[in-house]
């Protein structure tokens, strides 16, 4: 059985985005990585990801911005949001704005892997996605 | 004054050269009040001069003609007897009074009949008399007049009364003669003009007096108050705020002083507001870049740290490959390195550095960093034209920090144009400074950036270019040294950063000897 899902991480640190797709491959996902919330949304539109992770502060379009039009496009995206400067603000600004879940940076990879099982397991019983 | 400190000295010899004694206030006052005393007191003395002489003369006319009528009278019983003898003694008692020159009874003609001699038939007649005689036969009163040598005279007519006719006079006429009195009035003359010299003296010491009086009412009243108003609007103007004028009078000075109080007072209190309101002003800015550097701080850390504990947990996941180990390895010391870079430069932002100041050539600085960003631009194909003013004066600076940040500058330049252009590198002196002019043809700035691009972590560039760091640190060196660093972009066309240096004192003398 393939619990692999499909996921795109967005995040201008590029080594950062390098290590978590090499670790996220490793686990078996399908990882698309950008470093540009704009490029990632372009995908996006066209693409049906089972998760979204982005960080919150990038030049030119942040997390928030790139969540709430990723919403507009698919209302069902799981988008975590990874911050490295955390307030309780963004916090709530984000999961009102429907975020799925939260990561401050630096984070445990367990953390990560535990939104990850989350999401494998909706996709096995509620509410049955097309996967590929 | 007694008060005078030097301090007032200086603010009167101030006002004295602002305000030219011929146009003071003083000297208006003293010009205007000192011509209408003058006017009044001449006006005055000469009407009291000319009202007491004629005072004077009238008394003696007076008395004059009492005289003359009380020989008339006397006579006039010796003459009706005839008895000449008589009418010549009287003449002589009288000749012989003090003042009297000469008495004596003329005709119409003009000669003398009668006189202290005696009795004349055929004398002739007294000089200029006639010209009188004619006058008072005509008029029928007696006349008087002065001639040289302060010679009062005076003619009475002898009328013809009936007494007289009864008695020898029937076919005279109107008159029967004319009694001439001579008077020597030197005496009366040098009294009057005693009065008159001792009016004018006393009215030339009331002027004294009044002028003197006027004097010490404008220099107390007016001139003392209105120079320690000056005095105090001059300690305000320079920036004494504590400062009153001190005037104890009840007047429009007065009040015009306490008005001026009380608006120091609002001033220095609106000022001490203005200045309490930078100060908080000041210090929430301070806050809010300390939060800012602490959000770029926690971001620019936090996305290595992350890195590094995602990598150190794969590295104890048993299904990592040698390959792979040696991947997160790689990470782990390329981030921990990335975190310290960032520290480094937090530090150098931070420290207070003021060792290492020696004149330097600002020139020689840019030929050094031209030559480091040389290789780089190459390989963009950008070209680097330096236009350096060779007679521009030591700048006194910390020779090293300023390279790193002329570095920092020309690295932006170039980078910010990766296909190719000119980086243009001009010195120039302006206005006693050095002004070092960097002036690529890159992608610009946006205005929205423009306003960030000195904040600490403000970066457009990717992860491991740039931590944002460079231009806060240049622009804190620059500041360091007293100068100030203007940046001027158009996106599209390319950003002029402008550094200005002040040039030291001693380098000036340097360059005038050298």
């Amino acid at each position: 059985m393939d619990n692999g899902l499909d996921i795109l991480i967005v995040d201008d640190d590029t080594k950062l985005l390098d290590v978590l797709t090499t670790l996220l491959q490793m686990e078996g996902h399908r990882m698309t990585a950008y470093d540009t919330a704009q490029e990632a949304l372009m995908l996006a539109k066209d693409k049906p990801f089972d998760l979204v992770i982005t960080d919150l502060r990038m030049r030119r379009m942040d997390g928030l911005q790139l969540l709430k039009v990723a919403k507009l496009i698919n209302p069902d995206l799981r988008v975590v949001i990874m911050t490295a400067y955390a307030t309780v603000d963004t916090t709530v600004e984000a999961m009102r704005s429907g975020a799925y879940d939260y990561l401050r940076k630096p984070f445990k990879l367990n953390e990560i892997k535990a939104i990850i099982r989350r999401v494998q397991e909706e996709k096995r019983e509620p509410r049955p996605r097309e996967s590929s | 004054m007694r008060d005078d400190s030097s301090g007032n000295r200086d603010i009167i010899e101030s006002v004295r050269q602002n305000v030219p004694f011929g146009k003071s206030l003083m000297a208006s006052l003293i010009a205007l009040v000192g011509l209408i005393l003058v006017l009044a007191f001449v006006a005055f003395s000469l009407l009291n001069v000319r009202t007491t002489d004629n005072k004077l003369m009238e008394e003696y006319a007076q008395s004059a003609d009492k005289l003359a009528r009380t020989v008339q009278k006397s006579l006039r019983y010796a003459m009706l007897k005839v008895d000449w003898e008589y009418v010549r003694q009287t003449l002589a008692a009288v000749e012989e009074l003090h003042d009297i020159e000469q008495i004596r009874v003329v005709d119409g003609q003009g000669r003398v009949r009668i006189d202290s001699i005696g009795l004349h038939r055929d004398k002739e007649s007294a000089s200029g008399l006639k010209g009188y005689i004619d006058r008072v036969a005509s008029s029928d009163q007696g006349i008087r007049w002065t001639s040289p040598g302060n010679r009062y005279h005076l003619l009475n007519p002898i009328r013809n009364e009936p007494s007289c006719m009864r008695a020898c006079h029937s076919n005279s006429g109107k008159h029967l003669g004319y009694l001439n009195l001579e008077i020597d009035i030197t005496d009366a003359m040098s009294q009057i003009a005693r009065t008159r010299r001792i009016l004018i003296v006393s009215a030339v010491l009331t002027l004294l007096a009044v002028a003197l009086a006027i004097a010490y009412v404008i220099h107390f009243l007016v001139h003392r108050p209105v120079l320690r108003l000056a005095q105090t609007m001059a300690a305000v103007e320079a920036g004494n705020l504590d400062t009153h004028v001190e005037l104890d009078v009840q007047n429009e000075i007065g009040w015009l002083a306490s008005s001026f109080n009380r608006m120091v007072d609002r001033v220095k209190a609106n000022r001490e507001a203005v200045v309490e309101a930078q100060k908080q002003v000041a210090q929430s800015e301070k806050l809010a870049a300390i939060g800012l550097l602490a959000a770029g701080v926690a971001h620019e850390i936090n996305n290595p740290l992350a890195t590094i504990s995602m990598s150190a947990e794969a590295l104890l996941s048993e299904s990592c490959t040698m390959e792979q180990r040696e991947y997160f390895l790689d990470t782990i010391a390329g981030e921990s390195e990335r975190i310290g870079q960032i520290v480094a430069q937090l530090l150098t932002l931070d420290r207070q550095q003021r060792q290492e100041r020696t004149p330097a050539d600002v020139n020689a600085l840019l030929d050094i960093v031209l030559a480091a960003v040389q290789n780089i631009a190459k390989s963009q194909g950008v070209a680097i034209t330096a236009d350096l003013d060779r007679t521009l004066p030591p700048v006194t600076m910390d020779a090293e920090r300023m390279r790193q940040a002329f570095l920092n500058i020309a690295s932006n330049g170039v980078q910010a144009m990766p296909d190719g252009g000119c980086l243009t590198v001009t010195t120039r002196r302006e206005r006693g400074e050095a002004a070092i002019r960097f002036r690529d043809e890159g992608i610009g700035i946006p205005p929205e950036n423009l306003e960030h691009i000195f904040e600490p972590f403000f970066t457009t560039k990717e992860t491991g270019e740039g931590f944002g760091l460079g231009l806060a640190v240049t622009r804190e060196t620059v500041l360091k040294h007293g100068g100030r660093i203007d940046i001027d972009s158009e996106p599209g066309r390319g950003t002029e950063v402008t550094v200005f240096l002040p040039i030291t004192q001693k380098a000036e003398v340097a360059e005038t000897h050298g």
